[in-house]
């Protein structure tokens, strides 16, 4: 009878863990594969990615690249979305990550390979600098206002939003009041 | 060149930040500079630029981390502005990375650039000051000899316009053809008047020339003047041209000598009216359209000295140019500094100017016998122990090093070796660029689909086979890690799933057969018990 209450007590044991999931992790694994996941306590920053300049200057664009391919019919090529926002990560870290989560292509030029020491943004979706004539290229801001620094060294804070936005005349039609600031993400 | 006008244009939001200290030199007024101060400030500059590497005074910059960026913006100018002072360093090392980082850019689709034809008028000039030949440099993946000037300026418009990313396109072009007065074939795309013509209708009403709007930016200007120098003497309209940029620089000059590109005054601008002035033969000390209150712009330009020898860009803080930070020295600033202090000391020597070559001799044939020191020597054991993708410049250097030298025991050993060793590294180079690449296509996550386990083995086990130093060098392990870690749990929540299910099952069988077996012995008792009654 004993063996009978055991075996009974395993049973429904098993089922019950069966039944609530069998994912066991150790500390690090669950740090790892959850770490991207947005929970009422993560610290999170918005970015999106346009150039919806390019859609009022087709005629400027590389004839190679006037495809909804690279210029999406609505100049989006990713809409606002929020990320995790790990401890000291950049605007370039957020971009990168964003990108490649979105399978969406990204060149640039390391930090040492310029003058600025910070990293260089050349193309996004292979969208590049002088793509849509001598003035285009590729600036951010960060809540609405064009940074002073470079994207590798803008470091970032909870709910900041990110937006890369392709200009087609250093920053004119982006509401960038300078006159001569051109490619912001520059550094 | 192009670079600069970036970051003079670059940036926003100014926070005025006065420098209180570290401004090196104080202006004596104009006419104050010796040959021998500018050269000892060249010298310094040189020196600060070492530091920055971790390099001692006495090495060569050309060394280490700065000749892996031969044909880069941040090592280019340097070479050209020592070279034209005829500052002693390592040329044939740089020479030789950059013929080798130029025929592996000339594999790619763009070759230096798809959109920036700067990139050829640079390196064109940065081969001339080293010694190389850039009409005929390196070989393309077509084994067919490469012409830098061809195909980045009198031809460059057959795969995209010189003036693509604007008119430095056009004025570097022509400083570059007039750097050893090349010459154009009759058939090319575009001739000499052809650029002339462009930089020419670019002049704005003011006289200046600028990127975008309607006013002067020094910088441009400045460096209109210096292409269009070569034909002020030859052509009227030239002549026209310049003199009235030349009134326009001498209007914009600010009291200090200097000049301010959109906000801020910076020590670039100056470097650049100094170099177009020299360029025509006027003394920037002497010259009185082009000193203010008794400053020139060589006075102003003294003022970003710091005391470490490098120079900065600007004592306020600069929103076109944040990475610049007040008293900081940078790099940038330097490097222009330098070009400019060449251009002065040759203008006071009566040497060529600054981007004239004429002066050059082209080392077509080796006459002078490179000698493999001992220092070398220990070196290249060491790298041949251990060859990774950060020995690649010095891999290249001592191939070239090697192959110029009768004076090495062992030559062709160590010649087979040290290629052997190249080509590892390229190998590996190209395994890292095949990782990366495969890290984001298959490994970094999108729409929650779990990455495959033999990718991510297939990916853990090249990068198990590459040099310990060059794994760091593989990007985004962060998704693989990830990756890893849900495969890891996932594997393991089957297995778990599985074996309870199994142990359950096991149980659920061994009840069933002991509640049959008690109802048999039931069935068989009360059998018994009815027999028995």
């Amino acid at each position: 009878m004993k063996k009978d209450i055991v075996a009974v007590f395993a049973v429904v044991l098993a089922i019950a863990v069966l039944i609530s999931g069998t994912e066991f992790q150790s500390v690090d694994e669950y740090y790892l594969t959850h770490i991207d996941d947005i929970t009422p306590e993560s610290d999170t920053v918005f970015i999106a990615v346009d150039c919806r300049t390019i859609l009022d200057n087709y005629d400027d664009l590389d004839t190679e690249l006037r495809s909804e391919k690279y210029v999406p019919a609505d100049g989006i090529i990713l809409k606002k979305t929020e990320y995790v926002l790990r401890p000291g990560d950049t605007v370039f870290d957020i971009l990168s990550r964003a990108l490649r989560y979105n399978k969406i292509q990204l060149e640039y030029q390391g930090a040492d390979k310029n003058g600025y020491k910070s990293v260089y943004i050349q193309g996004i979706n292979y969208l590049y600098e002088f793509s849509c004539g001598p003035l285009s290229g590729w600036m951010f801001k960060v809540n609405g206002e064009f940074p002073s620094s470079g994207c590798s060294k803008y470091v970032l804070k909870d709910g900041d939003s990110i937006e890369w936005v392709y200009t087609c005349s250093i920053g004119h039609d982006i509401g960038s009041e300078y006159n001569g600031e051109s490619f912001n993400n520059m550094k | 060149m192009k670079k600069i006008l970036i970051s003079l244009t670059a940036y926003l939001l100014i926070i005025s930040v006065i420098l209180s200290s570290g401004a090196g030199i104080s202006a004596s007024g104009a006419n104050g500079y010796t040959q021998s101060q500018l050269i000892s400030t060249a010298q310094g500059i040189v020196n600060w630029k070492k530091s920055e590497c971790s390099l001692s005074a006495g090495d060569n910059l050309l060394s280490g981390k700065m000749l892996d960026n031969a044909g880069s913006t941040s090592c280019d100018w340097y070479v050209i502005g020592m070279s034209r002072l005829g500052f002693k360093d390592d040329y044939s090392a740089y020479l030789a990375v950059l013929k080798n980082n130029v025929e592996s850019r000339y594999a790619t689709g763009g070759k230096l650039s798809s959109s920036k034809a700067t990139e050829w008028h640079r390196i064109s000039l940065a081969v001339l000051s080293a010694g190389g030949d850039p009409l005929s440099f390196g070989k393309d993946k077509n084994g067919g000899s490469i012409n830098l000037i061809a195909d980045g300026v009198y031809n460059r418009g057959k795969t995209a316009s010189i003036g693509k990313q604007g008119i430095n396109g056009w004025i570097w072009g022509l400083i570059s053809v007039d750097s050893k007065n090349f010459k154009i074939p009759s058939d090319a795309f575009n001739s000499r008047d052809d650029i002339i013509a462009q930089i020419i209708k670019k002049q704005l009403p003011d006289g200046g020339f600028c990127l975008s709007g309607n006013t002067a930016d020094p910088d441009v200007t400045a460096m209109a003047v210096q292409a269009l120098s070569s034909y002020y003497k030859s052509d009227k309209n030239v002549k026209t041209c310049v003199d009235k940029a030349l009134s326009c620089l001498s209007k914009i000059q600010l009291e200090s000598g200097g000049y301010k590109c959109y906000a801020s005054e910076n020590a670039e601008s100056s470097a650049q009216v100094i170099m177009a002035l020299c360029s025509l033969g006027i003394d920037p000390q002497k010259d009185s359209r082009f000193i203010k209150n008794g400053n020139s712009a060589l006075d102003a330009l003294m003022k970003y000295k710091m005391s470490d020898g490098g120079f900065i860009h600007s004592k306020e803080y600069d929103q076109n140019n944040p990475t610049a930070k007040p008293g900081v020295s940078n790099s940038m600033a330097g490097e222009q500094t330098l070009l400019a202090l060449a251009a002065v000391v040759r203008l006071m020597k009566g040497e060529s100017k600054l981007y004239d070559f004429a002066d050059v001799k082209q080392q077509t044939e080796k006459t002078t016998k490179a000698s493999v020191k001992s220092d070398d020597v220990k070196k290249i054991d060491e790298i041949l122990d251990k060859p990774n993708t950060d020995n690649y410049a010095d891999v290249v250097k001592y191939i070239e090093m090697i192959e110029n030298s009768d004076n090495i025991k062992n030559k062709d050993e160590y010649l087979k070796k040290l290629n052997e060793a190249k080509e590892k590294i390229e190998k590996d180079k190209e395994k890292i660029e095949e990782i990366n690449e495969e890290i984001k296509e298959n490994i970094s996550p999108s729409d929650g689909s779990q990455p495959d386990e033999n990718a991510i083995e297939n990916i853990e086990e090249k990068i198990e086979s590459l040099d310990e130093e060059d794994r760091e060098k593989i990007e985004n392990s962060e998704d693989l890690e990830k990756a890893k870690a849900a495969s890891v749990t996932n594997k393991r929540k089957i297995i778990i799933a599985v074996s309870l299910s199994v142990f359950a099952a096991a149980g659920i069988a061994f009840l069933i057969i002991r509640i049959i077996r008690k109802k048999k012995k039931k069935q068989a008792d009360f059998i018994e018990s009815d027999d028995e009654e």
